[in-house]
Formats: C-alpha cells, structure tokens, sequence
C-alpha cells in the first residue's frame, strides 16, 4: 500500500467518529468542575486527620472509638495554627448565609496520626446529584446521602475532623433530557457530620450565593469555620461564623488556579498564581495566604515555592497540591520535561524557607508525561502522607516509601466522581 | 478528517469547535474504540479548558491537547491492553464477508487496516496515526510524543514496514474506504 491510500483509508476508517455531533461544551464545564473539586477536596481534607485517634483516647469516656485493637494512639493536639481566635473583620460576604447553622468540626488528630485512623471519604457518584460515604481502605459505601430538596451536590471539601465536610450544590437550573441541572442560577453550601461509624448525623444548609461565582474549586477549614471559593479569577474568603467575608481579586493581571485552594488552619490559605492576561505576573507558584493581613492578595501572600521549581513541563505539569493542617509544609506535584523522557515526582516543600525537605513518592520516569500524580491526604505534620500515581496508592512514613491499597472513586485513569478526604 | 491546520483565537468554544474532531480522530486511530477516544478527547479538552487563559498563550494550543490526550492514551491502553487483544481477536472472529462491526455500539468498522493497526506497539502506532492522519512533520511528532526526531523516524519506519507486512500476510484485501 502506498502512503496516499493508506493516508485515505485512516482518514475513512475514523470518520464515523469525526462525523458526529460535538459534545456541548457544558460537558467539559463539569468534567473540569469534578475534577477540580476533587482536588479542592483533597487539599482541604489532607487535614482530614486521624479522629478515630481523638475518639480511641476517649473511648473510656463513653465516646465511640474507632482505634484498632491494641493499637496505642496519639493524643489529639490542636491545630498549631487554628487557635480559637475571632474571625476577621470582614463586610457581610456576597449571597445569603445562615451563621446559626454552622457548627465546629470535632477534634483534629494527632500532629502525627496515620492514615488508617482516618478511614472516610465523601464522594459524589457522577451525575446523580448524592453523595456516598466510603471507606478508603475497604472500599464498602457506608451511606448514600441524598440533597436537600431541589439541590444537586456538585462538589465537596473536608475538614480535619474526618467527620465533617460541606457540600457544594447546584440549585435549580434547566435540566432538558438530563438529570443534571444547567446553568444553575445558585450554588449552595451544605455542611454534613458523620456519626463515629460514617453515618449520617445530619445535613444542614450553611449558605447559598450566585452560581456564576462559585461553580468551581472550594476548600473548607480545618475547624470548618472559614470557605473559600474560586470566583473566576481569585476567591472569596467566607467566616461561616460570621457571615462575612472578602474577595481576594486577582492583581498584576495573573489569576489564582481554581482547583488549587487548601487550608491550613483557619487563617492560612495555600493556593498556585498563575498566569492570566500577563503570561508572567510577579510571584507565580505556590503561594500562602493569611487571610486576616491586610492588603491585596500578593500583600497579604507570600511566595513559597516559585514555578519553574515545579514545572518543567508546562504541558504536563499538574496543579494539585497541598498544604499540611500545620501549615508547615506543602505537597506539590513537580514534573520535569520532556528530555527523551518526563519525569513526575511529588515533593515536600517547606512553607517557612521554601526548602525542599521529601520527596514523598517514588519519581516515575515515563517517555510520555504519565498519569496523573497527586498527593492525597497528609497528616498535619507532613511525616505521612498518601499519593496516588499510576493506578496506585503509595504512602510515605518517615522517610519510608511503600504501596498502600485505596479505593478512591475511580473511572479509568481519572477519579470517578468528586471525593473529599 | 481534515488536515492539520493551527488554530489561534482566545475563544475556548472556538477553539474547541474547530479542533475537537481531529484530536477524536487521532485518539481513535490509536486506541481503536469510539467511546474510549470521545472519553479521553474530552478530558483534554476539559483540562485546556480549566487552564485556558495559560494555554491559549501557547503558540499551539491544540498542540497542547494533543499531547494530553496522547499520555491519556498509554494509560487507557495499557489497562485495555487484554480488552483489546479480546476485541481484536473477537473480531477477527467476527469478521466476514460483509464486514460487520464487532462493537454495535462503536461505528468503527473493523477492516484489515484497522486490525493491523491494531496489532502495531503503542509506541509506533502514534507516530504513524500522527504522521499519517494529522499530517503532522516529524519534528511535531518528536515534540508531541517527548522523542527524538531520529526515534520517530525509526518508529515510523518500523510501524510502515509491520503495518504493510501484517496487511500482505492478510487473506482479506482491505477494504475501501467509504
């Protein structure tokens, strides 16, 4: 065969494919959307720490613990930087809020709890508008949780506690031959507690603003106190104490990455400046935020790990990462390449002197840029940490690198379905 | 399928609409199962999409995608890799005169050509899919795939010469497009 008809006959073979009907582009709008909540999720959930530890302590005080038999456990500490303190003196946020409704998550583990003791997830099954309670570890659905009337859960986000998360649902909207809702005209927030054993405790509506602001990434405090929420191009800071709130707008023309918010505490907000109108706004990377200084966004953050430290191959680089509870540390994907090969590791950088400190999994060398590689749950110190990459978890202890078995939602390569941890 | 040709605009909607089925059809090309292909094409698109205002600023933003999609690929073919022999064995199995479909679900028909393809590593079945059906330079194919340009020639050669080879020791002669 020469090469014009075997050009022909490829061109003819896949034209089946290429004559149908494009997807709508709201298809990508949530394929992004789930996928930009999951890592929202994650990030504030790596708080998500070991309360079975807090629970175990106190079983002998009638409480319902979930630690291991014969297993010692770490006392629960609280979180170095989420000291009691009154939120900041913000306006009344955007939308309307119910500060009544809000209630402070429960004990956050041990500065080095493991990750057995924080067994529960929160994931959202594609396009049915629940939600589902499953263990980590084993894999069993504990519950289904469906929304509130006329809501449909689009995202969700932990806070340290592994027994509280908020909910992120669409309200109202056009739904033309789909169960799924478009154009949503409202967005709301709904906080769940699980009971020791994953139940449902209960579900209660903290708030609801304008869908255009606040249909993408989330994360929620480690005491549940404070939201923050992409708002097209920075985000909004929410006291859920309080009701009040403030919007960090973007500055220098650069935008903030709308999946890559996380909380450490609830005062310190870690998220990735990118570039926007201008390709190379001052202080692009990592950067960490203390919500409560003045000024604008860059005034008030500081630059931790700059860009080109992580991405050396803007086309495969990805944009999950994570602040540790103590706010010491964040955890970031760093890809290099393509030199013959990329190179996909995920690093410990240390948020005081932006030094690398750990390399948390083990480098994956690929002649293509490999699958998505993200950390998943941390423990408020940073010493343990759980990574997906490849199809595999990979937990690193102290300096100790093994394969871990987890079942997060997973359709393919990619997470199934939107999940806090 | 039309040609290759670069687009430049700042609109994702137009930037989608006018690349989404040449990146589809690539991506059927090398992993050979419509739903697959439309899977991994919107997830490249979608991620263009969340970074968009950093990736209309590439020179090539299609490029971009097509990269994505490309690594989305290896990871959907290795774990279809025993689907795929099943499929490709079913539908040899299945093939006949009239040149059914083994998947009625998937339009691609099954040809010669299409399991010969099929049968082609991974590695030299993107280079010739790019280099044959998107009219891609060798140097865009080094680029895209994160190889030499001396590997793609290498793979290209290798995949041209396995590909006719396969095609000359069919019984069946390929049938024409339609």
């Amino acid at each position: 065969m020469l090469d014009d008809p075997l050009r022909e006959q490829l061109a003819a073979w896949v034209h089946p494919v290429t004559s149908q009907p494009i997807p709508d582009i709201r298809v990508l709008r949530r394929r992004a959307r789930r996928r930009g909540i999951r890592r929202a999720v994650t990030a504030a959930a790596i708080a998500g720490v070991v309360a079975a530890v807090a629970i175990g302590v106190t079983a002998g005080l009638g409480g319902a613990g979930r630690s291991e038999g014969g297993r010692p456990v770490s006392p629960p500490v609280s979180p170095p930087v989420s000291p009691p303190v009154s939120p900041p003196a913000w306006p009344k946020a955007p939308g309307t809020w119910h500060p009544g409704a809000w209630r402070a998550a429960g004990p956050l583990p041990a500065a080095d709890a493991a990750p057995a003791e924080q067994p529960y997830i929160v994931m959202l099954p594609v396009g049915r508008g629940t939600a589902q309670v499953r263990n980590m570890f084993t894999g069993q659905t504990i519950a289904t949780i469906a929304p509130p009337h006329g809501q449909f859960f689009a995202g969700v986000a932990a806070a340290g506690d592994d027994r509280t998360f908020v909910l992120q649902a669409e309200v109202g909207g056009q739904t033309p031959n789909s169960p799924m809702p478009f154009n949503a005209p409202t967005a709301a927030f709904d906080e769940l507690r699980l009971t020791a054993g994953g139940e449902v405790q209960y579900l209660t509506v903290l708030g609801t603003v304008p869908a255009r602001t606040a249909l993408s990434g989330f994360a929620i405090s480690q005491d549940a106190s404070m939201l923050a929420y992409f708002t097209g191009a920075g985000f909004e800071t929410v006291s859920l104490r309080t009701g009040t709130g403030k919007h960090w707008l973007p500055v220098d023309h650069g935008v903030v990455a709308p999946y890559s918010l996380s909380w450490a505490g609830d005062r310190t907000v870690a998220f990735e400046w990118g570039s926007g109108n201008n390709p190379h706004p001052p202080g692009m990377g990592i950067r960490v935020l203390n919500v409560a200084a003045p000024g604008n966004l860059l005034q008030a953050s500081r630059l931790v790990v700059s860009y080109g430290r992580y991405c050396g191959a803007r086309a495969a680089c990805q944009d999950g990462q994570l602040i540790t509870p103590d706010a010491s540390r964040v955890l970031v994907t760093r890809v290099v390449g393509p030199d013959q090969h990329y190179t996909d590791s995920i690093v410990e950088y240390s948020v005081r002197t932006g030094r690398q400190l750990a390399q948390v999994m083990p480098t994956v060398r690929t002649p293509y840029a490999g699958p998505p590689c993200v950390p998943l749950w941390t423990n408020p110190s940073g010493q343990q940490v759980i990574s997906f990459c490849g199809g595999h978890g990979e937990r690193y202890d102290h300096g100790h690198l093994s394969r871990l078995t987890v079942h997060p939602p997973m359709y393919g390569m990619n997470f199934g379905a939107a999940f806090a941890w | 399928m039309s040609r290759y040709v670069p687009v430049q605009t700042e609109d994702f909607a137009e930037f989608y609409e006018a690349s989404y089925r040449r990146v589809v059809a690539l991506v059927a090309a090398i992993v050979g199962d419509r739903h697959q292909a439309e899977d991994i094409a919107q997830e490249a698109f979608s991620r263009a999409l969340t970074r968009w205002q950093r990736v209309a600023r590439y020179d090539l933003p299609e490029a971009w995608v097509r990269r994505v999609a490309l690594r989305l690929t290896v990871d959907a073919t290795r774990r279809m890799r025993r689907a795929r022999i099943m499929s490709v064995l079913l539908a040899a199995g299945q093939r006949g005169a009239s040149g059914r479909r083994y998947d009625p679900h998937d339009p691609l028909e099954v040809t010669a050509l299409s399991l010969a393809l099929m049968r082609l590593p991974l590695a030299q079945r993107q280079v010739l899919v790019l280099y044959y059906l998107a009219d891609l330079p060798v140097d865009d194919i080094a680029r895209d795939c994160g190889i030499s340009v001396g590997t793609v020639r290498t793979r290209l050669a290798a995949a041209r010469h396995r590909l006719y080879r396969e095609l000359r020791e069919s019984d069946e002669e390929v049938p024409h497009a339609r």
